[in-house]
């Protein structure tokens, strides 16, 4: 059998090639070249090509490879011919701007240049697609990587009049595998696999426009029915039931056209039109309109709904199967080109699972989620991403979110997400984790969590809520929280506290928080780096409270010096508000720590009567931002007294005591302390319905008119905030009407006014007050004492000094607080916490006042068993001082009857109020009768000095001390009549101004005072009148140190009055521009000084 | 009629070496014995062009110092030029160098654009200098940027051409590999532009190819990125061999002869080029010359515008009934071809081993008591020093014969037996190698052992020397030297 001079050739019917039959000899074969060419076979495996010796080698490879099935490169070839269609195609669908085109037109003539080799070489086909387009026109097509500003479009393939389009030889890395997926890094495959079942659909049918088009255009060759075939048979591999569109219109771009203006390849120019709508089987659902939306990528989804991940649709042209362009950079969220946002199953879960051992309920004010398996005592912060508090809301988390625990102590979380299909049909899909042992986080310590107040409420726009947060260990970090609400503004506006060794922190919002974003440091051990574990706990929040409306509420404050007291009145009887306890727990933590926590270091977690509040603030400092940022709560708060020896927490000197009367940092504590008491009652009369309400505050009439204007700008500040915070309307000292004319008036809220108030409306036990015959209100506070005389219905003159409960019994007590202990030793514990701090501060003195608010009733009680020295002389001390008031409301008394202002009848009441009238309790050893010899004592200084005789007093003591003044400012309106011809101080004492002599019911203008022009008269014939009705008797000594004293402290009120006239715009020179500090009672407070220091001193 | 070839690379050289000593047997067409051969390669220094080279000037060196008269010896008329490098420039390298690819980049140019299209990055990077290792396109491009007609060694051929088609047709023919890369890239770029060319003023040219497919394979060679990849013939072979069928060469050439083998012989150097790319001889060569002579002969004979294939009698062997020769030929014809190149192998081995350590004694001694020498050298006055020149090329030359038929006799595949000439006679094996035997290892006994598969006249070392002994010279055109020598060669006639 002859053997062919011939490489190996293939047997059977792949060979048409016949070996030559006679040995020896040339055969010659006219037409089977080609035959030959077929006939030599190939190893299988599969190998580049590149034995066409052509400069144009490329192209015809294409061609040769795109038309011969049984070709070596033919599905390679048309997989890239398909994948070049499809990128042409879907230009404006997936938005290709990256995709351009350039004519080229060749020319020979261009010297030792590749396109002169190319057009020497042109291939002169007859056989071409269409005549009208060759080689010597041609466009090529070109790609710009992203960032366009550091890369250069580069061409990548090109029209071919063989083949209609073409690859380079070699593109790898020119284009972008993440916009085209089908693009596999080295060169364009068949995009079937790689588009959506939509899709497909669309670019089938502009595949089929295509051939249609291409049909019209080019002219009956061989060559054209074999690319028609091959473009219907890649419409048909897109989509096998796509049809022509029968107006190609409805599938060709109106907006984008790629350049392709010549012969056949017009055919190429109009892309498929986008999408109308874009369309997605993926869409989160969320009930939150403001939610931004989410296109879940989630590979087991395809498994879950038992569809082909290429039907599941991620948007526009993204399917599942090639969302991995997205998901490739490990990145779990992130924009696709349309701006829209994708999300895998790691943009819900955390990294970490933060546990707890404790075996109770460690999250109490949190929202349970459902739990399967043994959770071997453990509670779980939720896993959750930040992120998802934006999509859903805490219920729907709660109803969504489920852990299952394994035998092996991992934790499967699961969330079930409810997903819109493109069909407009909703979809479950359930995502999940599994956290292991190496993946949790455990929490040592659960710090102390609460939130105030604890409702929501429709019928105002409340806008205040604090989270509280303490840490019991020295890891303050741990599991730290930051409050979170759905259209909160802005970040919480927390601040970190560090106060001997507490470590908390209180966080502002001003809405109710839904979650709490929760934080925890971990090592990673992988690493060895610090990390943060994070999670998320849903806040069980409190249903939306609609209280029926609510008529007018008023509230009255008393801003006193020791105490100050909060009465509301609405229906009724003025009564005190009580502030419940709004503390909603988050964390599980034993009760009374819990207490005693949130009490010494926020808002106490009981009820507290809002007439039992002292008047003192712990002030954790300002913020960076100054004072104007302070943050009521946040910042400082009241400091609620429970027990004295566990009053003041932390460092002593941030406690503020001296709010009424102190300097500028005290001042700064007072807002505040007004604030967070407003604050607290308003959320009270909120709950109830309560929209609007009049506010009503008092001011002594010792102020003077700069302390007045303080304290107005103070209020005008706290009743602003208010009402940004609470939505009520509030009044503020409203007008009303005068029962007895019916005119509108101003309102007076004068201390001595409204405690007449209290004792005119107020029914307790020592009857209404009757001052038709003529009566002396005295409400002795803490820093002051106001007085007021009346007769019938009509003030007819009032005062206010600045000498009260503080200079009469704090200040022995100060001296010498043992005493206390020396009256009933069951408070010398409290004593010897008091003395341990050494320092007579602030906090001193609050601790002092905690002391007497807390055991005044068991001391009073004591106080008849004792019978010793320093007792009496702090009893003695005691009714001095009350004396020395009594005796200056006399004077008072004395100058309206003078005037015949007044007529006193055979009976003057004297109606003894404020928390300073406990000191007549004190002094009646607990019980104040007629027989009392402070009684009697107090009656003999008021008449001596009223120079009344057969008259009779009555002194009758408040029912409610302290309350007085708060509820005078709330109760009815009575029918009063308020004369000034009396209200301007007086001196009390004799003084000079110069030489001139003058009368003691006279008072020292102040710019004498400033002048320096006034001396007391060293007589002191009024003072001596006083000291004689107590039987006792003043030698020259002590009328010499008295009037050292006291103008010592007239010489200090000059300086006084120069400061104030500096303030004083208006440059005034009357007596207001100081308090009320009459002559004599800076004899009295001088005398009483020097008794005390005789008295501690002896003691 | 002349005749006229373009041998593109290594494969070209190679049909060319044996078209020489095809000539040199006086094989060429009797009416047209002139050949005038144009050698193309990227590599000037390539091993194979080179060895093509120096049988060439063992060749003309015969011819200018042997007067032989009118003999088969040496009768072919032979020109050899080039080798013609298209790499115009010796400092370019690549083809990014050759069309300053680099600074159009930089300028954003189109034409950088469309080489960036039409080759790999690997292809603008790789060095031409040596080849086009298996990328013809490549070579394609450098040829047509680089061929001019109108210069150096085309000028000459062409001019040639021209002036021989004023009185024949002249006989054109490419050859070179398909499968490798200056030949596979040359010949079908060369065809195309020359054709093109001589479309205006030569309208008789006949056009012939001769096709290398596949016959021989080497291993690759370590460290070079970009060569032929031996594996990579067969669908290589199968695409050029389409393309020319696409571009219809066939409309071009009148023949095209294909020739290869089914299996290929190992070739022992590997090399991408220049010296070391000096491939043995194969017998695929010898059929291709075949498959030339034919092309040269073909205005009676050949259909126009046909493949020529051909086959032998058995795989394993190629014996002297398996040259192809034309179908029209009688056998008579065909054996006087045979007996042709039977002649010249009976003519080398006795010159080189029998008569030329005779006449190197006698040009020692200062004479000889042979017949042989005393009737064409002491008898016709030729004085030996001045023959010695001429005898020693005719050895030299015999010795280039030897060597290309023990190649040809032993192909380095496995399963083959000689079937033309018994290597055994000149040469000995040396494991896989062989090498020319010594004179003191050759037996004159066994020149009757030479010729193969000859079942008619017997020749023998006794006939030749006794034909020696009796010969004489009746042409006066036989001059010198050239009178022994011819009556030598007389002495081998086969037939």
């Amino acid at each position: 059998m002859p053997h062919a001079y011939l490489p190996k050739r293939k047997s059977g019917t792949g060979n048409r090639f016949p070996d030559p039959q006679a040995a020896g000899v040339w055969e010659e074969r006219p037409t089977q070249l080609n035959h030959l060419a077929e006939a030599i076979e190939i190893p299988s495996e599969p190998q580049r090509i590149y034995s066409i010796p052509d400069a144009w080698a490329r192209a015809l490879l294409f061609d040769r490879a795109l038309f011969d099935e049984n070709h070596k490169l033919h599905p390679m070839v048309l997989g890239e011919w398909s994948g070049l269609l499809a990128l042409i195609g879907l230009r404006e669908r997936r938005n290709f701007e990256s995709l351009t085109v350039h004519p080229i037109t060749l020319d020979s003539s261009l010297p030792n240049s590749f396109s002169a080799v190319l057009a020497q070489l042109v291939p002169q086909d007859e056989n071409m697609l269409s005549p009208e387009s060759n080689w010597q026109q041609f466009y090529i097509l070109r790609w710009q990587l992203t960032p366009w500003t550091h890369n250069n479009p580069r061409a990548f393939a090109f029209t071919s009049p063989m083949t209609l389009v073409s690859t380079g030889a070699d593109y790898s890395g020119l284009i972008s595998s993440d916009e085209v997926p089908w693009f596999d890094g080295e060169r364009l495959t068949d995009p079937a696999d790689h588009l959506a079942t939509r899709e497909r659909r669309a670019l089938a049918e502009w595949i089929l426009a295509l051939s249609r088009e291409l049909t019209r255009q080019i002219t009956n060759t061989v060559r054209k029915s074999r690319i028609v075939d091959l473009v219907n048979d890649f419409a048909h591999r897109l989509d096998a039931t796509a049809k022509a569109p029968s107006n190609p219109e409805d599938v060709l771009s109106t907006n984008v056209y790629m350049g392709l203006h010549d012969g056949i390849y017009r055919a190429l120019d109009r892309p498929l039109k986008s999408e109308t709508s874009n369309t997605s089987d993926v869409q989160i659902i969320t009930s939150k309109p403001t939610a931004p939306t989410y296109y879940l990528i989630e590979p087991s989804l395809s498994q879950q709904w038992q569809l082909n991940a290429k039907d599941i649709l991620i948007f526009g042209d993204v399917h599942l199967a090639t969302a991995d362009r997205y998901t490739n950079s490990g990145q779990v969220q992130g924009t696709m080109p349309g701006g829209q946002n994708w999300a895998t199953s790691g943009f819900f879960f955390q990294n970490r699972l933060i546990y707890l051992r404790d075996g109770g309920v460690a999250f109490p004010g949190c929202l349970p989620v459902s739990v399967a398996g043994d959770p071997k005592k453990r509670s779980i912060v939720l896993p959750l991403s930040e992120e998802v508090l934006k999509l859903f809301t805490p219920k729907e988390i709660q109803e969504s979110f489920s852990v299952a625990w394994q035998p092996n102590g991992g934790a499967l979380c699961s969330l079930r997400l409810r997903l819109k299909t493109s069909s407009g049909k909703e979809r479950t899909c359930r995502i999940q984790k599994t956290y292991n042992e190496a993946d949790m986080v455990l929490v040592e310590d659960l710090p102390l969590i609460t939130i105030w107040p604890n409702f929501r409420i429709s019928t105002v726009n409340w806008q205040a809520y604090y989270t509280f947060e303490m840490w019991s260990s020295q890891k303050r970090d741990e599991l730290k929280v930051k409050p979170w609400a759905d259209d909160e503004r802005e970040p919480a506006a927390n601040r970190f506290q560090n106060l001997d060794q507490r470590h908390f922190e209180v966080s502002f919002t001003h809405k109710y928080p839904e979650a709490l974003i929760c934080s925890t440091p971990y090592v990673d051990l992988d690493n060895h780096s610090g990390e943060t574990a994070k999670g998320l706990l849903l806040i069980n929040q409190p249903e939306v409270l609609s209280p029926p409306a609510m008529t007018r509420v008023t509230l009255g404050v008393d801003f006193g010096s020791t105490g100050s007291g909060i009465y509301q009145r609405f229906k009724g009887d003025p009564k005190p508000v009580v502030f419940k306890n709004r503390l909603h727990q988050i964390t599980g933590y034993d009760p009374k720590v819990f207490s005693r926590f949130t009490r010494e270091l926020f808002i106490p977690a009981r009820d507290w009567s809002a007439d039992e509040i002292l008047s003192v603030f712990q002030d954790f400092g300002d913020p960076k931002e100054g004072p104007n940022a302070r943050v009521v709560l946040r910042d400082g708060h009241v400091l609620y007294t429970e027990d004295p020896r566990t009053f003041i927490s932390g460092d002593r000197k941030r406690v503020k005591s001296n709010l009424k009367w102190g300097d500028q940092s005290e001042k700064i504590a007072a807002r505040d302390f007004l604030r967070q008491i407003c604050l607290q009652s308003a959320a009270e009369i909120a709950v109830e319905g309560c929209t609007t309400a009049d506010l009503r505050y008092s001011y002594p009439t010792a102020f003077s008119d700069g302390d007045i204007a303080n304290l107005e700008a103070t209020w005008d500040r706290v009743v602003d905030d208010l009402e940004k915070q609470t939505g009520i309307e509030f009044r503020v000292n409203p007008t009303f009407l005068d029962p007895v004319t019916g005119e509108e008036k101003p309102a007076d809220n004068r201390e001595a006014i409204t405690a007449t108030k209290f004792f005119c409306d107020y029914a307790g036990e020592g009857n209404r007050m009757d001052i038709t015959g003529g009566a002396v209100t005295v409400d002795i506070g803490g820093g002051t004492t106001d007085m007021a005389v009346w007769n019938r219905m009509e003030l007819v003159s009032h005062s206010s000094v600045v000498f009260a409960g503080r200079d009469i019994f704090l200040n022995p007590l100060r001296k010498n607080p043992s005493i206390l202990s020396e009256i009933d030793p069951r408070v010398s514990h409290t004593i010897e916490e008091l003395l341990k701090t050494g320092e007579k501060d602030a906090a001193y003195d609050a601790h002092l006042e905690a002391i007497i608010s807390k055991h005044g009733k068991e001391l009073i009680d004591g106080l008849h068993l004792q019978e010793s020295e320093g007792v009496k002389g702090f009893l003695s001390i005691l009714e001095t001082g009350l004396c020395g008031i009594g005796f200056y409301a006399g004077l008072l008394v004395r100058r309206v009857q003078t005037a015949a202002a007044f007529k006193a009848g055979r009976r003057v009441a004297i109606f003894a109020g404020g928390n300073g009238s406990k000191i007549f309790r004190w002094c009646a050893l607990g019980r104040l009768t007629e027989r009392s010899e402070i009684h009697q004592r107090f009656s003999k200084a008021f008449l001596n000095a009223a120079d009344l005789k057969n008259t009779k007093i009555e002194i009758r003591l408040s029912e409610k001390p302290k309350s007085e003044v708060a509820y005078g400012l709330v109760c009815q309106d009575l029918p009063l009549r308020v004369k000034e011809d009396f209200a301007k101080p007086i001196a009390g004492e004799a003084y000079m101004i110069g030489e001139t002599e003058q009368p003691w019911d006279s008072s020292p203008p102040a710019e004498e005072i400033r002048k320096r022009n006034v001396m007391v008269d060293r007589k002191f014939p009024v003072f001596q009148q006083f000291l004689e009705a107590l039987d006792e008797t003043a030698d020259e000594d002590l009328l010499d140190r008295l009037g050292g004293q006291v103008d010592l402290r007239l010489t200090m009120l000059s300086q006084e009055v120069a400061n104030a006239q500096q303030r004083d715009k208006k440059k005034r020179k009357d007596e207001n521009l100081l308090r009320n500090e009459p002559i004599f009672i800076i004899a009295l407070k001088a005398y009483l000084a020097m008794r005390i220091e005789e008295w501690a001193r002896r003691a | 009629m002349s005749n006229f070839l373009v041998a593109v690379g290594g494969s070209g050289a190679k049909l060319m070496q044996s078209l020489i000593h095809l000539g040199a047997a006086g094989m060429l067409p009797d009416r047209a014995p002139t050949l005038s051969a144009l050698l193309v390669d990227p590599d000037e220094n390539n091993g194979n062009v080179e060895e093509c080279q120096n049988i060439e000037k063992a060749y003309q060196a015969c011819k200018q110092l042997v007067k032989v008269g009118k003999s088969d010896l040496f009768a072919a008329q032979l020109t050899l030029a080039g080798p013609w490098t298209p790499i115009v420039h010796h400092q370019t390298d690549t083809l990014k160098e050759i069309f300053n690819y680099n600074q159009l980049a930089n300028n954003a140019s189109e034409e950088a654009e469309l080489m960036d299209l039409f080759f790999e990055r690997g292809e603008l990077e790789m060095s031409v200098k040596q080849g086009f290792r298996g990328r013809p396109a490549i070579g394609a491009t450098v040829f047509a940027n680089s061929v001019n007609f109108d210069r150096a060694e085309w000028k000459d051929f062409r001019t040639a051409i021209h002036h021989s088609a004023s009185s024949a047709p002249p006989h054109i023919l490419f050859a070179g590999s398909v499968f490798g890369g200056s030949g596979a890239s040359g010949v079908p770029t060369l065809v195309r532009l020359l054709s093109n060319n001589l479309e205006t003023d030569v309208s008789n040219a006949r056009y012939g190819l001769v096709l290398f497919l596949p016959f021989f394979q080497f291993r690759k060679v370590e460290g070079e990125a970009i060569q032929a990849d031996p594996g990579s013939f067969p669908l290589a072979t199968a695409e050029a061999l389409k393309y020319y069928n696409e571009r219809n060469f066939l409309a071009i050439c009148h023949s095209i002869y294909a020739v290869g083998e089914e299996i290929p012989a190992e070739m022992t150097v590997s090399a991408v080029g220049a010296k070391e790319q000096r491939n043995e001889p194969h017998f695929i060569e010898l059929v291709a010359g075949m498959g030339a002579l034919r092309f040269f002969d073909a205005d009676s004979h050949s259909k126009d515008y046909s493949l020529a294939v051909a086959s032998r009698q058995e795989e394993g062997k190629l014996t002297w009934d398996d040259l192809p020769c034309d179908p029209q030929m009688g056998g008579a014809q065909v054996h006087k071809l045979q007996n042709k190149l039977q002649k010249m192998a009976v003519f080398a081995v006795s010159y080189h081993y029998i008569f030329y350590p005779q006449i190197l004694e006698a040009l020692r001694a200062g004479g000889s008591k042979t017949p042989w020498w005393v009737d064409h050298i002491e008898r016709k006055n030729v004085k030996p020093d001045d023959s010695r020149a001429a005898l020693a090329a005719v050895d030299a030359y015999t010795v280039k014969v030897l060597e290309w038929l023990l190649h040809v006799s032993t192909p380095r595949r496995a399963n083959f037996s000689p079937g033309l000439v018994n290597p055994n006679v000149f040469a000995v094996s040396q494991g896989q190698n062989w090498r020319l035997k010594l004179p003191r290892e050759f037996q004159q006994v066994d020149l009757a052992r030479l010729l193969l598969n000859r079942p008619k006249t017997k020749i023998d070392d006794r006939t030749v020397l006794t034909r020696a002994a009796r010969s004489t010279v009746k042409d006066d055109t036989a001059a010198g030297a050239g009178r022994l020598v011819r009556a030598l060669f007389d002495s081998c006639e086969v037939e």
